[in-house]
């Protein structure tokens, strides 16, 4: 209880550091961008934190992360390459939460295809306009999270919109990355994507973050996906030692629609990923891949999903697997509602995770909640360790112990990427992964 | 090739083998009998270097090296193979992958140049030819959903590419009907020559009518009961394990 009431004691701060970034925001305060901030900053002061009480968060104890005094970071770009750009991508870099106009491609984009632009950009454009706004009102009023409000408030924020009847013939690659020598530095990001009907488009996201230093980022995705539209998003996590990230998508399928999303998280301190997926049509699919690798001393990283089946004829496929060393934690809690006429639905779910320290640990939490009667779901979960036959079968023909304990670990993970077959950037994230073992 | 002195080994409290004393020169076929619980597989696994055992007196040399020195990793990269008895599944590996990697770090260990996927492939189809398996295994996770034979053939197969100076086959016969037993025979027989040495571990005399040992040793209790040519594994076929029993219990109160 007083843990509770400091949490939300602290929380005032983030009005004293939105008044210092709005006395940075000229120009933009006539905008229903701005009214939107301060009314998302009056809301998550209002609103508090959510504590341990808290279902949702049980597993994982923000505590420690919200006694932080927290301050923006330096409002200047180091010149550094952020990201190894993904082959044959555009790019759309943002450092400490700006975008980098040096480092993004975004004259490449072709207007007719698909429009990319800052969120203030998108409020000036007479098409996007009125969609856009009407999207930031709904996560305002909506505010799935305390987190989600962070965002709204302080990102500069990132709006794409793919044209209807559109295939993007190149991934969009995003980077978010952290830098400069200041601890403590909250940043925030927000990112809104609209698929019209009938398209489809890839995006890749870097997540980089600066080492020996705390801070805390949040990362808010709204993509709303259109009739028979295909969005597949692709996550590289590898947040710093110390940092902190609370990486939060919401996703809105409308009728004959695909989602896919495929993370690799490596990095951070503390990382909570939330994703929600709501069916607002029939025929749809939602594919949730997770892979993680917790290699360091004591990471902590969570898997909240959560499938909304509100309609009939939808199916969710989600696999999540991970391998956890030393004190590090990984936490897996997947809901899925099948709510009373969302009848013909296929719903699967497995998670999985390879310990490889007696002090590592996962928790894992299957939520399902059907309501209708003529469905199939299911779910699983099972956590081992490394098969001490198979090392000594893989030894006995040669393999150094390090070589045949690479081996079983990508032999482990393997699975994930194996559900997107002739699939690029899978393949790449894959190879990429590789050398992490 | 391999000097074995005096060799004790426990698991736990329970001592298995009590003093065997064996040479295999190049070339040589030795086949390793006995009843269950004699210690067969023992042996093998003592070869191979499983970490359950305890050598507790005794001695390992192979081509002049102390075997008991060396790693697992390193007595196979040295040129020691074991077939198992029951090879391990690794389901997200595939064979091809698998062969590729063990060839490798053999050739590197070698200080031969690492081969690459086309000549890796090159080498795996021809083997798997001229094993008459089919090419189809290659791509399949690592003796998953195998069936008895298939897996057997598949350590035929990794023994093929390996090409390894000692192989070592534990009961490589069991669970093979007499088609799957005659093809890993064949394999077992294409890969003899005078620098390459095999012990055969087997309970029954059936697998040595298609490998045709120089020499017949019977291990029971723990120590080698008797030794001779092939035609000690024929009267075993004929008269079981019982004469031998009798024997050594004569020649233990005498």
């Amino acid at each position: 209880m007083a843990v509770q009431e400091l949490i939300n004691k602290n929380v005032d701060q983030f009005q004293a550091l939105f008044d210092l970034y709005a006395n940075r925001l000229n120009g933009i305060k006539d905008s229903p961008y701005f009214r939107i901030k301060q009314d998302a900053v009056r809301h998550l002061v209002r609103k508090g934190f959510p504590g341990r009480k808290n279902e949702d968060w049980k597993y994982t104890n923000l505590t420690q992360l919200l006694k932080t005094r927290f301050q923006h970071p330096a409002r200047q770009v180091s010149g550094d390459q952020l990201s190894q750009p993904l082959p044959n991508s555009v790019r759309i870099s943002f450092e400490n939460g700006l975008l980098v106009k040096e480092q993004s491609d975004l004259d490449k984009f072709d207007a007719s295809e698909v429009e990319v632009m800052t969120v203030e950009d998108a409020l000036k454009n007479a098409t996007v306009k009125d969609k856009v706004l009407l999207e930031l009102e709904n996560m305002e009023q909506v505010g799935v999270s305390a987190f989600g409000l962070l965002s709204l408030a302080f990102a500069q924020g990132l709006v794409i919109q793919v044209k209807k009847n559109t295939r993007l013939s190149n991934p969009i690659h995003i980077t978010y990355a952290s830098s400069g020598s200041e601890k403590n530095t909250l940043t925030s990001q927000l990112c809104l994507v609209m698929v019209e009907s009938g398209s489809k488009a890839e995006i890749f996201q870097s997540i980089i973050g600066k080492k020996d230093q705390s801070y805390l980022q949040t990362i808010y995705n709204r993509f709303v996906i259109a009739e028979n539209a295909n969005l597949s998003v692709y996550k590289w996590q590898e947040e710093g030692d110390q940092g902190n990230l609370i990486y939060t998508t919401e996703i809105n399928q409308a009728h004959g629609s695909t989602y896919t999303d495929l993370s690799l998280d490596l990095g951070g301190k503390l990382v909570r990923n939330n994703l929600y997926a709501t069916h607002l049509g029939q025929n749809i699919t939602t594919n949730l891949y997770g892979s993680f690798v917790l290699s360091g001393q004591k990471q902590h990283l969570d898997n909240q999903t959560f499938v909304d089946h509100a309609q009939p004829h939808c199916q969710s496929n989600e696999l999540y697997k991970g391998i956890i060393d030393h004190y590090s934690k990984a936490v897996f809690n997947g809901k899925i509602i099948v709510r009373p006429d969302a009848q013909k639905i296929n719903a699967f779910q497995q998670n999985a995770g390879l310990l490889l320290s007696d002090h590592a640990s996962i928790d894992s939490k299957p939520q399902l909640e059907i309501f209708a009667d003529d469905v199939r779901c299911s779910h699983g979960a099972t956590i081992g360790q490394l098969d001490e036959q198979a090392l000594y079968y893989l030894m006995t023909r040669g393999l150094e112990r390090k070589q045949a304990t690479k081996m079983l670990q990508s032999a482990f993970i393997q699975e994930v990427f194996a559900e997107l077959e002739e699939d690029n950037i899978a393949r790449y994230l894959q190879d990429k992964l590789s050398t992490y073992l | 090739m391999l000097v074995i002195k005096d060799l004790h080994v426990s698991a736990g409290e329970l001592e298995i083998l009590k003093g065997i004393d064996l040479v295999i020169n190049p070339g040589e076929v030795h086949a390793i009998m006995g009843p269950n619980g004699s210690g067969k597989s023992t042996l093998a696994h003592v070869l191979a270097g499983k970490e359950d055992y305890e050598v507790t007196r005794g001695s390992i040399e192979f081509m002049g090296e102390d075997l008991l020195d060396m790693e697992i990793d390193e007595r196979a990269r040295a040129g020691i193979f074991q077939a198992f008895q029951y090879p391990v599944e690794i389901p997200g590996v595939s064979t091809a992958q698998f062969l590729k990697s063990v060839v490798n770090s053999i050739r590197t260990e070698k200080g031969e140049e690492e081969l690459n996927a086309m000549e890796m492939l090159k080498l795996m189809r021809k083997k798997v030819k001229e094993l008459g398996m089919n090419e189809a295994l290659l791509k399949r996770s690592l003796n998953e959903g195998f069936s008895g034979g298939e897996k057997k053939k598949n350590e035929i197969l990794q023994m093929a590419v390996l090409e390894p100076k000692l192989a070592v086959l534990d009961e490589t016969d069991s669970g093979l009907d007499i088609d799957a037993l005659r093809i890993v025979a064949e394999g077992v027989n294409t890969l003899r020559s005078a620098e390459r040495s095999f012990i055969v571990v087997t309970h029954y005399q059936r697998l040595l009518d298609y490998i045709v040992p120089d020499f017949v040793h019977v291990l029971y209790q723990g120590k080698i009961a008797k030794s001779g040519d092939k035609n000690l594994a024929l009267k075993l076929e004929d008269e079981g394990y019982d004469w031998l029993k009798d024997e050594i219990s004569v020649s233990s109160i005498a």
